[in-house]
């Protein structure tokens, strides 16, 4: 089916939640994956521009090669920059591009530019790794948590969430 | 990673997600998200195309201050540069 819209519209948005279930029935797979589904939608408005704001970047990138190990969440010190940052063991399209460049997945260094521009105020003293659970009441009731915990001690005002 | 957004956010972070798969994240219900129009895997723009890459963020930023309700979705202009049928290939049945 996504395949068929594709064709049909092909510069139309795609379809991941289509194109995984049906990738995974043809699989064996029969269950799909329930995506969290959410009608209401918390907000906080920002109180201080952005020129003012202290901000933190998580990705679902990994500081650590996780193939084979079970995943967890990361909080690293910012600087100094990574020089890699893992994504192997991700859902992104291999055929078509690659992760070789860390700024077209994880823009630190434009972010720190920024801070130096005085665009963004100052950036956070860590960055934090979220991973990629089947278990969705794991990443609520632990994984987000904690990094609410580490945002605070962060004195962050603004997250800027990457998934790739 | 929308999940933890909506925590933050609840918390009284602002939060933007910049991201390419628009049905998965508007689904759960992000607070801000842009969206970009690119293969998975480089959410924040081409490989080396610093320029574009910049702008996304520029736009990104933008949205902590001009976003004034929940489930403020933008886009940007971005395009992949390269194979065209990138969307049609992605997981596909074969």
């Amino acid at each position: 089916m996504a395949d068929q819209i594709a064709n049909i519209m092909p510069d139309s948005p795609v379809k991941y939640i289509d194109r995984t279930r049906a990738y995974y029935l043809s699989q064996g797979f029969p269950t799909p994956y329930e995506w969290a589904q959410n009608t209401d939608i918390p907000f906080t408005q920002t109180a201080k521009p952005v020129a003012k704001s202290r901000l933190a970047l998580i990705t679902t990138a990994t500081p650590v090669d996780t193939i084979g190990e079970k995943r967890q969440l990361h909080i690293r010190a910012t600087r100094p920059l990574p020089e890699k940052m893992h994504t192997n063991d991700l859902a992104w399209d291999k055929e078509t591009t690659h992760t070789d460049d860390l700024d077209s997945f994880f823009p630190m260094q434009h972010l720190l530019d920024m801070q130096h521009s005085k665009r963004i105020g100052s950036i956070a003293q860590h960055y934090y790794c979220v991973p990629t659970l089947f278990s969705q009441n794991h990443t609520c009731t632990v994984d987000a948590p904690n990094i609410l915990e580490g945002l605070r001690a962060d004195h962050v005002d603004i997250a800027l969430l990457v998934p790739l | 990673m929308c999940l933890t957004a909506r925590h933050l956010e609840a918390n009284g972070i602002a939060t933007v997600i910049i991201g390419s798969a628009l049905d998965i994240v508007t689904h759960c219900g992000a607070p801000r998200y842009l969206f970009t129009d690119l293969p998975l895997g480089n959410p924040c723009g081409v490989p080396y195309k610093p320029d574009m890459q910049k702008d996304i963020l520029h736009r990104a930023l933008m949205l902590y201050e001009t976003a004034t309700k929940p489930g403020t979705v933008e886009n940007t202009p971005h395009q992949w540069p390269g194979n065209p049928d990138w969307r049609a290939t992605y997981a596909r049945v074969k």
